[in-house]
């Protein structure tokens, strides 16, 4: 029996565009909006970085070997990849480390040791750096009292490794606890009934499965490490990175073609790692993460393991109390490293003089959040349930402000948004969007992983009941992606509080911000108001983070 | 009266990115009498979920119509049809209890909270759910949920009700329980239903209907005992039940009646509709309960294997270079046989169903 040849339809997408103009007419606003703020700054920055100055003479390509030429610049960017890869090993190793320990092993405390292990994550990142400076700067805690050490030198390349090791461990160990959480115990079991020893299954089990969550993380921290601005200008010393240089030929020398070189040099490991970390090793993980732990028993109990791995725990915990504590004594003392008395001046200074940059960055983070996470859901709706026209742009938009670094960002807002009809320098909206653009990708990943786990039949079913799609989206499937909104407003908060590497481009005098203002007492040594501050934007993440678990957590009871 | 008729339904499903397009679903016309349970059945891929999922409106026929008593719906979009549906994977609601889910489609049609209150007790009711009416989904068994998904969707009163594979992730026992609870409750509110399964015993046990589908294609379609007796092809004897399909050859025609070689004996059968000839190759089917095992059977076989099953014993035997399998159903009346034995195949003559020709 054969058939007649029937017409394919000439054009689902057309179709899909009909079915839905309302949701399609948001997703055309959002791809525009993500042009304008997303892939037009990076492209102005390249293309800055091309362009001859009124001295120079010649054309593209010529000015640009010329300027390649600087040593300046590839002693920078040398500097920026050994860091990134120092950092990213010892993050991983450390993150796998504390991450094993918990997950496999019966060690005691282990609340306590993940509450502690997550606090650099949700700090500015440079705290750490100013509890360096307080412990082994030149008046140091340990340095100077302890020790009695005159003109210690804690600036340079060994801080700066330990400090963003230590602030991006978090990092690499909720990725791979999470890969290890999700591996099912079977696996590991099966093994061991076809008689392997604890340390064959370890070897040729657990560690090949956890592979690419270490590999993910690895590239996350160097990603992370490469882009970090504050903790390389506050203790980096003479090691310059990309992004400090970059910060300095524009602020310092106004010289834009090197800094939007330098910056542009930046993305491309940036882009590089990220590339790798999407198109390979997406491929290879062996583990789906469904974001339930699945039931996990514990074999591993000798002591001979257990304890060296719970000693390293305690240690990393310690250091992290230890630097933290330092912060919040700092903040209570006098004037730290002459008059070490109890005082609460700072905090005082902080809530009188200081109030307006506080209040700044809890404007831009409370408008931010909301923007950046309702965006970041609505995206991740259209690339898994609608697929528009167009998509790839969107897709392609939002993937390239995540990976490319603040101060690409930074510096390509303050080109573009300087001029009429998209005249924003200065205002509020040229930071809130840059916060959005940088955090908007953890909404979509956030968003798409949950879509995912949820049946579509669900919101079939309630089509099929009559719902129309507004109803759906309100009655089931917002609900449903609660999780999601959490991850996605408490990313987008804590970095719009804390973020450092964009805005410092695209403050004023209007527009000053509490982690700028940090910085700004950090460089006066004014360390006592520096660690008050810290300390107030600590406890108020903390508590937002708190506020966010109750608000949202209430009436959780799916699953 | 709900009549749903398709009619010259086409559905394909265009390539992407270089792989090739699917026709799923070729030239369907099926109608859905008022009130009957119609089952389209078949393996995966033979486009039965995807006509369901046209008739619901989540999928567009290609090309084709799809009435509902006359009125054409084959643009209406899918929440405006009338039509319910129970999920494979039931689709509840997750974060809302069973009276929620139930009220949920009540909700849409703006009824008053007195209104709803009261359909979904009566259907709570109904269902014997009412203890259950603040419970969330996870805290329900697989056939709690199961009645939930059907309370919720019987409480709009639709004109027609949509089964995909409802039973598939229960257990056998419950499986055939709810099985028959589905039909109770579809025959005393009289709803005109299209059912899915690829569980041929399924099929048969709830249906007035069975369709058979293979690549697309209507295979054949009627009631499910005319079906399993009467299977127009070798796919469909094979699919609606385990049948001995065996190559014979016409020898002669006498009367009713016909002469054929099978399996080097020559057997009588009965004589099909279809003319056939002297030295025809034809496929006899026997289904495995409708032969037994004699010792002057005149097909001599060997026991290869005897698996006892509880109810029936079943004998898988090797007649030259054919398989055989023959159930035994009163295995209870007289000793069994052991592998190894040597023993004859009486194949009577009223039950075997011939198909012309050599294949399908």
């Amino acid at each position: 029996m054969t058939t007649a040849p029937i017409p394919r339809p000439f054009s689902t997408g057309l179709r899909r565009i009909a079915a839905d103009p309302w949701l399609f007419g948001i997703f055309m606003v959002l791809s525009l909006l993500t042009v304008i703020f997303a892939i037009l700054p990076i492209a102005s920055v390249l293309v800055q970085a091309l362009r001859a100055t009124p001295t120079e003479t010649g054309s593209g390509l010529g000015i640009l070997i010329e300027r390649l030429s600087a040593p300046l610049i590839w002693r920078a960017f040398g500097n920026t990849l050994l860091l990134g890869a120092s950092s990213a090993l010892i993050s991983t190793l450390t993150g796998f480390l504390l991450a094993f320990a918990m997950t496999r092993t019966p060690m005691r405390g282990k609340r306590t040791v993940h509450m502690i292990a997550l606090l650099p994550v949700i700090s500015p990142p440079f705290v750490i750096a100013l509890a360096m400076i307080l412990l082994f700067g030149r008046s140091g805690l340990i340095t100077r009292e302890l020790l009695g050490i005159r003109g210690a030198n804690v600036y340079g390349f060994h801080s700066l490794v330990f400090i963003q090791s230590l602030a991006f461990t978090p990092l690499a160990y909720l990725n791979i606890r999470g890969m290890l959480q999700s591996m099912d115990s079977a696996l590991e079991d099966a093994a061991a009934t076809l008689r392997a020893s604890q340390w064959t299954v370890f070897r040729r089990v657990t560690l090949p499965l956890a592979l690419p969550g270490i590999f993910s993380s690895a590239l996350l921290v160097f990603v992370k490490s490469i882009e970090d601005f504050g903790n390389p200008l506050v203790i980096g010393g003479s090691f310059n990175t990309l992004a400090v240089e970059a910060y300095s030929q524009l602020i310092g020398y106004f010289n834009v073609p090197m800094g939007a070189l330098l910056a542009s040099l930046l993305l491309v490991p940036s882009l590089l790692a990220f590339m790798i970390h999407r198109h390979w090793l997406a491929k290879r993980s062996y583990v789906t993460v469904t974001g339930k732990p699945t039931a996990q028993e514990i074999r591993l109990t000798a002591r001979r393991v257990v304890w060296p791995l719970a000693a390293f725990c305690y240690l990393y915990v310690g250091l992290v109390v230890l630097l933290y504590g330092t912060v919040v004594w700092v903040s209570l003392t006098k004037i730290p490293g002459i008059d070490w008395s109890f005082s609460t001046e700072h905090y005082v200074r902080a809530f009188t003089d200081g109030l307006a940059p506080l209040g700044n960055s809890l404007t831009i983070a409370l408008i931010a959040a909301p923007v950046a996470t309702l965006a970041g859901l609505v995206i991740a709706y259209i690339q898994t349930r609608r697929r528009f026209p167009g998509a790839a742009l969107l897709r392609l938009g939002t993937l390239l402000s995540f990976a490319a670094p603040g101060t690409i960002i930074g510096i390509g807002y303050v080109s573009v948004f300087n001029t009429a009809p998209l005249l924003l320098t200065g205002t509020i909206t040229i930071i809130i969007a840059a916060i959005v653009v940088k955090t908007v990708q953890v909404g979509i990943e956030a968003g798409t992983n949950q879509l995912r786990q949820i049946d579509p039949a669900i919101e079939e079913a309630a089509m099929i009941l009559g719902a129309s799609n507004g109803r759906i989206f309100r009655r089931v499937t917002a609900p449903l992606l609660r999780p999601a909104i959490f991850t996605a407003m408490a990313y987008s908060f804590t970095r719009g509080l804390t973020t450092l590497s964009a805005i410092i481009f695209l403050v004023s005098a209007n527009w000053t911000l509490i982690t700028v203002t940090i910085l700004n007492q950090v460089e006066t040594l004014r360390m006592g108001l520096a660690a008050a501050y810290s300390v107030i934007l600590i406890v108020i993440v903390l508590s937002a983070l708190a506020l966010l678990q109750v608000a949202l957590g209430r009436g959780a009871k799916q699953r | 009266m709900t009549r749903v008729t398709l009619k010259g339904i086409n559905k394909i499903f265009p390539g992407r990115d270089g792989h090739p397009g699917a026709h799923a679903v070729r030239d369907l016309d099926i109608t859905l009498e008022d009130g009957t349970l119609v089952t389209l059945l078949g393996p995966s891929g033979c486009g039965k979920t995807t006509s369901l999922r046209m008739l619901a409106g989540f999928e567009t026929p290609t090309s084709g119509q799809i009435l509902i008593d006359g009125r054409d719906i084959t643009h209406v979009p899918v929440n405006q049809r009338g039509i319910g549906m129970v999920f494979q994977s039931y689709a509840l609601f997750p974060h809302m209890t069973v009276a929620e889910n139930v009220a949920f489609g009540l909700e849409v049609l703006d009824l008053t909270r007195a209104e709803i209150t009261r359909r979904v007790g009566e259907v709570l009711e109904l269902m014997d759910l009412s203890a259950l009416a603040g419970r969330a989904p996870a805290q329900l068994s697989g056939g709690q949920q199961q009645r939930v998904a059907l309370a919720r969707t019987v409480v709009t009163e639709p004109d027609v009700l949509l089964f995909d594979e409802p039973l598939s992730n229960l257990d056998a026992q419950l499986r055939e329980r709810m099985r028959d609870e589905l039909r109770l409750v579809q025959q005393r509110l009289g709803i005109t239903s299209l059912y899915v399964t690829h569980d041929q015993s399924e099929a048969m046990a709830i249906s007035d209907r069975v369709i058979v589908m293979r690549d697309g294609r209507v295979e054949q379609d009627g009631p499910p005992a005319e079906v399993y007796a009467h299977p127009r092809t070798a796919f469909v004897a094979g699919f609606m039940g385990r049948a001995n399909i065996l190559p014979a050859r016409v020898l002669a025609t006498e009367g009713e009646s016909l002469r054929a070689e099978l399996g080097g004996v020559p057997v009588t059968l009965p004589r099909p509709g279809s003319e056939l000839a002297p030295g025809d190759a034809i496929r006899v089917v026997l289904r495995p309960e409708q032969i037994a095992l004699s010792t002057s059977g005149p097909i001599r076989a060997r026991i290869e294997r005897v698996i006892f099953q509880g109810g029936f014993t079943e004998y898988q035997l090797k007649a030259g270079a054919a398989l055989w399998t023959i159930t035994d159903h009163r295995h209870h009346l007289h000793p069994g046989h052991r592998p190894g034995d040597e023993i004859g195949i009486d194949i009577g003559s009223a039950a075997a169903w011939i198909l012309p020709g050599a294949t399908d």
